[in-house]
């Protein structure tokens, strides 16, 4: 299965990319396993401490086809997941 | 001996042409502590009832706190004091940089100022001198070259330089004040009661460090501080991207203020956005005194404006204001709008505001291109946008109605403007949706100020989506649940009765919120352990929180010998009506509900639920039983 993975902010700056395809072969996968390719894909360690604080919890905001959900949301072929950081105050 | 302040407080009269020094003893500095509350305390004891903003008889405070200049991030901030020319209530803002801890190593605690210079002048404050000096050669210089000119007159370019510029100069209701060009006092129009002082500048000069009680204590959270401040999301992202972080964000879900509040969804977000802005003409990221997460943007452009790089770049609320509430999606143009504002002397909230109103009415018909001088206002115009910019500042053509802002021009352009005045008390409304927003609405509502989004900590910091660490950080303040982001409920009103009183102490101690707990760095227990490392007292929490209530109170207390009433704390009927399309469409704050909530949050406050007149037991409470007194002298009855 094939999904679409977008990221904002300063996350796209530190992975260095604003979106991108993920494969994977498997088709019972989860948000959290998405997010795992995308810190394997790119950024590493550096993507890996922005999506997560040192506790483990999830230190972004994510969303499914556009809705707000959690690392164990289910995903399908052609989804997009957004990983953004978290919505605050300007 | 002191710690944190230095016991001296600076008087100055414009039309005496007297300067003095005023001493208080610990007690009252242990009360007030500064920013906010020490200039609340002014106003209240000496400018009468009914003093016009721009009236010589009243009064003008520059405040940091006992805690600016410690070497510790977040702890450079100052506040500016006095009624505002917007909304002839009481009002504050807040500024970073450098200024606030440079008056604090000259040896002041604060200035106060009165009285009206027969021309016009600048201060001139160096180690515990102070004079006041002739500035008509400044008159009618932006910020920048006042800057340049006073470190060149005195003949030191580590001089830190607060100013005006030409809208402070012209009366503009919403001049600001800026120091370093960039860093500013931007709310409520605190630059043109500057301007009606003609007082310029005031460039300050010391050489003294603050005395702290412990200074290891204070030196090892700051250093701890910088080793650490990279594993909060948010100060990560402000640091690598500045407030503009969140733009995307808030229009992905649907809550950017567009079209002058009309949608929420803005297609042209990219282009305006800090990501964009990272790629395209960021040059550096700068910071203020003692802080390392350096989230002010400096920019520079060639085309289709060319932009300065010394007057920074923009920040949040101003691409939303200029941008995406105007339907601009250029941040060239963005930027130099930014500039001018800098340069000028102009808040960029307010003045993209009040342009994004202006397009509203053109498009509407209620003002038309003969009013404009040819200028098509249209949404979406960036040069018409920029040409606005000047004329605002400069009070020419339609610009000198808008310079009155949106409650005023309304009422001049008449046939139904005021629809399209998104503002509460005269103020123009912070760029953050209060339809989707619930405590920021509210505290839109009720806030004395006006509608400024730095009266609590924002709802999508506790949604359910919200990362753990800002919920945990919240539960010091005895909040332990989250809370859904949109209306109010009585869990929410608790919330917000908790955070309003954070972000008034933020205020008050002159604070960073974007350094601090519940979302930032600092957790409240540094907060208190900095603070009693500094002044040597054994602070906590308590004492703290207590201090933000009592700026509260005196602000309510000032707002209603002025005359304001309940009625005035409500909101906009644009925030009543559904967001028209996009992810939050059919968001509307409930005007049912806000009735209810704002006589409930009186009751809370302990303040007279029909009137909202602090009663006397709140009022000794939070000892300040002298503003029973105030109160009474006017005609209100405190019960
Ligand atoms: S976080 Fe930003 S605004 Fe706050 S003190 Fe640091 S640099 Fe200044």
């Amino acid at each position: 299965m094939k999904v679409i993975v977008k990221l904002l902010g300063s996350l796209s700056i530190v992975a260095g990319i604003q979106s991108a395809e993920v494969e994977l072969e498997e088709d019972n996968n989860t948000v959290e396993r998405i997010v795992d390719k995308i810190v394997g894909m790119y950024g590493g360690e550096k993507i890996k401490r922005r999506i997560f604080t040192r506790d483990g919890g999830v230190a972004v905001t994510l969303a499914l086809n556009g809705t707000w959900c959690s690392l164990d949301a289910k995903v399908k072929d052609g989804d997009e997941i957004c990983i953004m950081p978290p919505i605050s105050g300007g | 001996m002191p710690y944190g302040y230095n016991g001296k407080i600076l008087r100055v009269n414009l039309s005496t042409k007297e300067v003095k020094v005023e001493e208080h003893d610990d007690y009252f500095y242990r009360t007030y502590m500064g920013g906010a509350v020490l200039g609340a305390y002014y106003l209240l004891r000496e400018m009468k009832l009914g003093v016009d903003p721009f009236d010589p008889e009243a009064l003008i405070v520059f405040a940091p706190s006992i805690l600016t200049g410690t070497p510790a991030p977040g702890f450079s901030r100052h506040s500016v004091v006095c009624k505002s020319p917007l909304t002839q209530a009481i009002a504050d803002s807040q500024a970073g940089g450098f200024w606030g801890p440079e008056l604090k190593f000259a040896g002041y605690d604060a200035i106060v100022v009165k009285g009206k210079a027969s021309e016009p002048v600048y201060l001139w404050i160096s180690d515990g001198e102070a004079q006041i000096r002739e500035a008509s050669h400044l008159w009618g210089k932006t910020t920048g070259e006042t800057q340049t000119s006073l470190r060149e007159e005195l003949r030191d370019d580590k001089i830190r330089v607060l100013a005006i510029g030409v809208a402070g100069e012209k009366l503009v209701r919403f001049a600001c004040i800026l120091n370093e060009c960039k860093h500013a006092n931007g709310r409520l129009g605190m630059g043109a009661v500057m301007g009606s002082k003609n007082l310029k500048a005031i460039a300050v000069r010391g050489h003294d460090k603050i005395k702290m009680q412990d200074k290891d204590t204070v030196i090892k959270w700051a250093k701890w501080f910088s080793q650490n401040f990279m594993d909060n999301p948010s100060n990560a992202g402000l640091h690598d991207l500045g407030t503009g972080e969140g733009l995307m964000v808030l229009n992905k879900d649907g809550q950017l203020p567009t079209r002058n509040f009309q949608t929420g969804f803005f297609e042209g977000a990219e282009g305006i956005s800090a990501e964009t802005m990272h790629r395209t003409i960021f040059q550096k990221g700068e910071g203020c005194y003692a802080c390392p997460v350096k989230c002010k943007r400096v920019v520079g452009a060639d085309k289709p404006y060319q932009i300065d790089p010394f007057y920074g770049g923009p920040e949040y609320e101003t691409l939303a204001a200029l941008g995406s509430d105007c339907g601009v999606s250029d941040l060239v143009s963005v930027a130099k709008a930014n500039e001018l504002c800098n340069k000028y002397g102009l808040d960029t909230i307010s003045t993209g505001a009040t342009i994004a109103f202006a397009m509203e009415c053109y498009e509407n018909g209620i003002i038309a291109k003969e009013d404009t001088k040819g200028i098509q206002l249209n949404f979406g115009n960036a040069d018409a946008m920029v040409k606005m910019v000047e004329q605002i500042a400069k009070r020419e053509g339609m610009g000198d109605i808008l310079a009155e802002g949106t409650k005023r021009a309304a009422e001049r352009f008449g046939k139904g403007a005021e629809k399209f005045a998104i503002q509460v008390k005269g103020e123009e409304m912070g760029m953050h949706d209060g339809r989707v927003k619930g405590m920021v609405g509210f505290g839109y509502a009720v806030s004395p100020i006006g509608a400024d989004h730095v009266v609590v900590e924002h709802d999508t910091d506790f949604d359910f989506n919200a990362p753990d660490i800002f919920v945990e950080q919240m539960k010091s303040l005895g909040l332990l649940k989250r809370c859904k982001t949109t209306g109010m409920d009585y869990q929410k009103l608790r919330m917000f009765r908790y955070l309003q009183f954070h972000f008034s102490f933020m205020d008050s101690l002159c604070l960073c919120v974007l350094a601090f707990a519940p979302v930032r760095t600092f957790t409240m227990a540094h907060l208190v352990a900095i603070a009693s490392a500094v002044t040597g007292w054994e602070m906590s929490l308590w004492e703290i929180m207590k201090l933000g209530e009592r700026r509260i109170n005196m602000f309510r207390a000032f707002n209603i010998r002025e005359g304001f009433t309940p009625d005035d704390d409500w909101l906009p009927q644009r925030i009543f009506e559904p967001i028209k399309t996009g992810p939050r469409e059919g968001a509307r704050y409930d005007p049912d509900e806000l009735k209810t909530m704002r006589k409930l949050y009186y009751k809370i406050m302990n303040w007279d639920p029909e009137t909202s007149i602090p009663t006397k037991a709140k009022l000794i409470d939070l000892d300040l039983p002298w503003i029973i007194d105030e109160l009474e002298k006017v005609g209100k009855s405190v019960r």
